[in-house]
């Protein structure tokens, strides 16, 4: 009697509350984006499933020795995932766009300026240096580095800023379009840029590991990121390990994708997400992409100024990394003024360079706060 | 009470970093860049003379 008593107190359902339902619904929200949307489901699957599961009273599996805890620990809070995932973005990216016009590599940086509006913006609504960096980093649009970034400074706003930087990161063909119009002329738009020259395989050899050398003596703390970055690059651009470079950005990429989207999913408890700060640092995302995105325009605009060979000053929105989709758009903003515009190629240059300078920006982060 | 200094600190240190570091890779890939064409040029043009 005494273990069928026992037994009928230990079942979930008496813990259930009203906050774990919340939490599902949330979920399934999430779900839905992912599923029907067609947001980002490769992590957003992983997460809604995480916030809905580790929302299941008496699993213990958020818990030291839980299976949830053990991802999130092992994987998350020691930074092992998100260089693994740089290992993998490494192996997929081209950085011959940047390469062939390494200005660009200035506007990845303005673009970066949206970074530290909102880092401005919530100190002033009153969160911490260390969260008010966290949640600024949105602004890279870079779902890794936000991660990383958080795990270094503010573990427990880790779901409601990684979820932020996803959700706006699929969200960048509304952001981008109004305020890079807002910011360009129709003539602007429309300028057509030389095409770029081709550049060897040398130089593609070469640039991880100049890139290597000036970011982390410069900024040590992105070393982590950049190391794994740049070496993900140097596989594929050597083109001798097509073993590593396969299994880097295609089996393991999935298998840590898993580990993360769960990881930082399960710690999306009620108590940790249901407050008015996760609404501030929804409002405060669109902060940062919208500065990111003006910050790429504008200075874009200012090197036409005292440059020879003009850019298109969209290509400057691109900066906003979120790869490759803020070159996508800028790609068809482009077409929409002029059909014999073809941006695409001139847009991954600052594209890809934003992921590098917010992995900088991250890493001064770490440096002058902790 | 929030350190204004620091986080003005946190912010300039973040900025000139962001620049420094994407400024300085791009002039070093700008000198790589020419170093490479001033080479695969030489090399062509040694092609050239043995022909």
């Amino acid at each position: 009697m005494d273990i069928l008593a026992h037994s009928v107190q230990g079942l979930g359902i008496w813990s259930l509350s009203y906050k774990n339902v919340i939490m599902w619904l949330l979920a399934f929200i999430l779900m839905y984006l992912a599923i029907k949307k067609g947001v980002e489901p490769l992590l957003l699957i992983p997460i809604s499933f995480g916030v809905f599961a580790a929302n299941f009273p008496l699993t213990g599996l958020t818990e030291p020795g839980g299976l949830f805890y053990i991802f999130y620990h092992f994987g998350i809070e020691n930074e092992l995932i998100p260089p693994l995932i740089f290992l993998g973005l490494g192996a997929m990216t081209d950085f011959g766009p940047v390469i062939a016009n390494p200005k660009t590599l200035l506007l990845g940086a303005a673009a970066q300026l949206g970074v530290y509006a909102a880092f401005f913006t919530a100190l002033i609504i009153g969160f911490s240096i260390p969260e008010a960096a966290t949640i600024g980093i949105i602004g890279g649009a870079d779902g890794p580095t936000t991660i990383y970034l958080s795990a270094n400074l503010a573990p427990h706003l880790m779901g409601a800023v990684s979820v932020a930087a996803y959700s706006y990161m699929a969200l960048v063909p509304i952001i981008i379009p109004p305020i890079a119009r807002l910011l360009t002329t129709e003539k602007e738009r429309a300028m057509v840029m030389t095409q770029m020259r081709p550049v060897s395989k040398g130089e593609k050899i070469v640039f991880p590991l100049l890139a290597s050398v000036i970011i982390i003596l410069l900024v040590p703390p992105a070393a982590p990121l950049m190391a794994m970055f740049m070496l993900g690059n140097l596989f594929m651009e050597s083109g001798v390990v097509e073993r590593l470079t396969n299994v880097s950005r295609n089996e393991l990429m999935n298998i840590v994708t898993i580990l993360l989207g769960v990881g930082v999913g399960s710690t999306m408890s009620a108590e940790n997400f249901l407050n008015a700060r996760t609404i501030y640092i929804f409002f405060l995302g669109v902060v940062a992409f919208s500065f990111a995105t003006a910050g790429g325009v504008m200075i874009a605009k200012t090197m036409n100024l005292f440059t020879k060979n003009k850019v298109n000053p969209l290509i400057g929105a691109a900066g906003v990394s979120a790869v490759p989709m803020a070159a996508r758009v800028v790609h068809v903003m482009g077409t929409q003024a002029n059909p014999q515009n073809y941006l695409l190629m001139h847009a991954m240059g600052p594209n890809v360079a934003g992921v590098i300078g917010t992995a900088v920006a991250a890493g001064a982060f770490i440096l002058s706060i902790k | 009470m929030l350190d204004w200094t620091k986080a003005l600190t946190v912010a300039v240190t973040g900025i000139v970093s962001v620049f420094l570091a994407l400024g300085i890779l791009n002039l070093a890939v700008s000198l790589t860049g020419y170093l490479f064409r001033q080479g695969e040029r030489r090399q062509a043009e040694k092609a050239r003379g043995n022909c």
